[in-house]
């Protein structure tokens, strides 16, 4: 009772102008960067990130949800209109809404764009709530061998997700677990990897680590492949001359579609949503490709498929909410977007855990109403209000752009501790993700490693420890042995029994 | 073997020979970790040796994959005529632009504090503007653009946030 209390509070903190403009503010700042090629919602929530120094906790965590659920569904503004994915979850969405867009159509998929997101976004969030007081009491019943399991299960399910860069996602993890290691150890009080600089004992903190990683390496990554300015066609630049009414979607279409196409799409990407590393783009897949295989009307996928799109886009955002379960509950980020939520939870002292929900539910409650709200009201008045302008978006000058988002990132990174020390290490981390980005190093897991590897660290030594360094503890005790087994299930289906990549 | 594929293959293997050195200093450092109290196998030192040596492992496979990789086909590289040649070196990605990036924006953080927010972001917003070639022809449009994003940052951070940004510290008495 106390739960359903604590949300509905969430939704009249909504209300406040204060943290009203913020959610607005961030799901237009999602928007903006979702639907621009090159920019993501991953970027402009790790721009975010040295703000909510400034900021109160309640209005960092409501504006990082609108951010989460816009971002996402924006990706399909540019697959739409110019077959350019905003976002990579928005790839299958580009091989449907650029058909109808050549048809003719494209304010017709953006539509159906904007609907299914909207359905997606609005289940996923119901489920987020509904099911964290569940995962919460699940996640009570998990101990030390459990949990280091459970963090050793989600490492391995993010490597093995790389497909066919598992040993180069295998050393992007392990160089942020390495990177994690500096500083004072988590069971003794002793500096490591200090190299005698007094500034290295506290460690490498995980702002500068994000803003280079997310941003500064963009910036380089921009610089090295001189993009020549996107070119809009005529077709393209009338969409800015259509009547709005263009993009509600006809009931018969939707009837067509199917409630049950939504429901299911939505709970594909939910689930997919809650395992760590598969994010939106997996999410989008998965249902894009179950709708086709029921679809009545398979021959119409890859011509302009309304189905694919209200499938993938509900998917995609429906993700948001499952991501957000194993990060709130066990500290555990489903895709860098919650890992960096996750650093702003820890930033203003919040500790994820099944305490959480006890303690300060107060304080989350806003964020989940704000998924809601982002996806249920913003995203269908986005499109109504500005829909006629996304294509503008994307002429925007990069100059002007990349520009701004350098300084963001590096005065960002200054605010946090008032050091140019902190600016240095966005610097160095920037490089080495460009590089690693250039290789095609997967620079998620780099985070995903750094964020977790403590956690990781502190719960095996301490399962050993308790055991007088018996390693059989993992496999005696009941929920580390399930995980364990979990590990062993997707190792074997991902990449023993991995479907076969044809070759050209 | 052609030019270019002989430079992606170097760099290919040049990446994971610098994570090798840095792992191989990381293990030695690891090595040397003295713990406070005994903690048996687990203890401060376990996990960086055991992260260390998952590293060569990975690393391993990386070199192997590289050197795997297929070369590019004889005929496939004589076919190229002269006029596709200079367009993708016309188009090709260069280092030369982020090179000289990371050089502005380290020249940047060092003078942040000295120089103060304004005169330094105005510098490095030009340099940036000029490097992303916005412009090129029109410098007075550069500099408009360089103060205006200036301007709205500073609002932003030090007006909006009340974050307490340096103003010439360095350089006023």
């Amino acid at each position: 009772m106390n739960f359903i209390v604590e949300i509905l509070g969430g939704f009249s903190a909504l209300a406040s102008p204060e943290v009203l403009a913020y959610m607005i503010v961030g799901f237009l700042i999602g928007t903006f960067f979702g639907s621009v090629p090159g920019l993501t919602s991953v970027l402009a929530i790790a721009l975010l990130l040295p703000i909510t120094y400034s900021l109160d906790v309640v209005p960092a965590l409501v504006m990082c949800a609108s951010i989460f659920m816009s971002g996402m569904y924006a990706g399909s503004i540019t697959a739409t209109t110019i077959n350019i994915p905003g976002a990579p979850s928005s790839m299958m969405t580009s091989i449907e809404g650029y058909a109808l867009m050549k048809k003719g159509k494209g304010a017709n998929a953006l539509g159906h764009a904007a609907l299914g997101s909207m359905i997606g976004g609005v289940v996923g969030a119901l489920l987020l709530i509904a099911l964290t007081p569940v995962a919460a009491k699940v996640s009570l019943l998990i101990q030390t061998p459990g949990k280091f399991s459970l963090i050793l299960f989600a490492l391995v399910v993010i490597v093995i997700s790389q497909r066919d860069a598992i040993a180069k996602g295998m050393v992007a993890t392990l160089l942020g677990i390495m990177i994690a290691t500096i500083g004072i150890d988590v069971m003794q009080p002793i500096a490591r990897f200090n190299f005698g600089t007094e500034t290295l004992v506290e460690g490498i903190d995980m702002m500068p680590l994000i803003i280079g990683t997310f941003a500064i390496s963009e910036i380089l990554y921009q610089a090295y492949q001189r993009h020549d300015p996107i070119t809009i066609d005529a077709d393209t630049r009338n969409l800015a001359a259509i009547r709005r009414r263009d993009f509600l979607p006809s009931w018969h279409e939707i009837r067509e579609i199917g409630l049950f196409t939504y429901l299911k799409s939505a709970l594909i990407g939910y689930f997919i949503g809650i395992l760590p590393g598969a994010g939106g783009s997996m999410a989008a897949f998965v249902s894009y490709a179950e709708a086709m295989r029921k679809s009545k009307k398979p021959k119409e996928y890859g011509k302009g498929s309304r189905e694919g799109i209200a499938a993938a886009e509900s998917a995609n955002n429906s993700m948001c909410g499952g991501a957000f379960v194993p990060m709130l509950m066990f500290g555990i980020p489903g895709d860098p977007t919650t890992a960096i939520v996750l650093g702003v939870l820890v930033i203003n002292g919040l500790q994820p855990g099944p305490r959480l929900l006890d303690t300060q539910l107060d304080l989350i409650a806003p964020m989940f109403a704000s998924l809601l709200i982002s996806a249920l009201i913003l995203i269908p008045l986005t499109l109504f209000l500005l829909g006629p302008y996304f294509v503008k978006i994307v002429s925007i000058r990069k100059a002007l752009l990349y520009s701004c988002i350098a300084v963001v990132a590096l005065v960002g990174s200054y605010v946090a501790t008032y050091s140019p020390f902190q600016m240095m290490l966005a610097l160095v981390f920037g490089i080495l993700a460009f590089f690693l980005r250039k290789q095609k190093y997967p620079t998620v897991t780099l985070l995903l490693g750094f964020i977790l590897g403590p956690d990781l660290e502190q719960y095996l030594r301490r399962a050993l420890s308790l055991n007088d360094g018996n390693p059989i503890t993992f496999v005696t005790s009941p929920d580390s042995l399930f995980f364990l087994a979990l590990t062993a299930i997707f190792f074997y289906f991902m990449v023993i029994r991995a479907p076969k990549t044809p070759k050209a | 073997m052609s030019s270019v594929s002989i430079a992606a293959r170097r760099e290919s293997v040049l990446l994971p020979l610098f994570l090798l050195i840095i792992t191989t200093i990381y293990l030695a450092t690891a090595l040397q970790i003295t713990p406070q109290f005994d903690e048996g196998l687990v203890g401060p030192s376990f996990v960086p040796v055991l992260a260390s040596l998952l590293m060569y492992l990975a690393l391993f496979f990386v070199f192997r994959d590289a050197l795997k990789a297929p070369k590019p086909a004889l005929e496939t590289l004589e076919s190229a005529s002269e006029g596709e040649a200079e367009t993708e070196a016309e188009e090709k990605p260069s280092l030369a632009a982020p090179i000289k990036i990371v050089c502005v924006t380290g020249l940047y953080i060092a003078v942040f504090k000295t120089v103060g927010y304004p005169i330094a972001t105005f510098l490095y917003v030009y340099a940036l503007l000029y490097l992303f070639k916005l412009e090129n022809a029109r410098q007075v449009r550069r500099i408009i653009y360089s103060a205006i994003i200036t301007g709205v940052f500073y609002v932003l951070f030090a007006v909006i946030f009340q974050v307490r940004l340096p103003l010439l510290e360095g350089l006023l008495p």
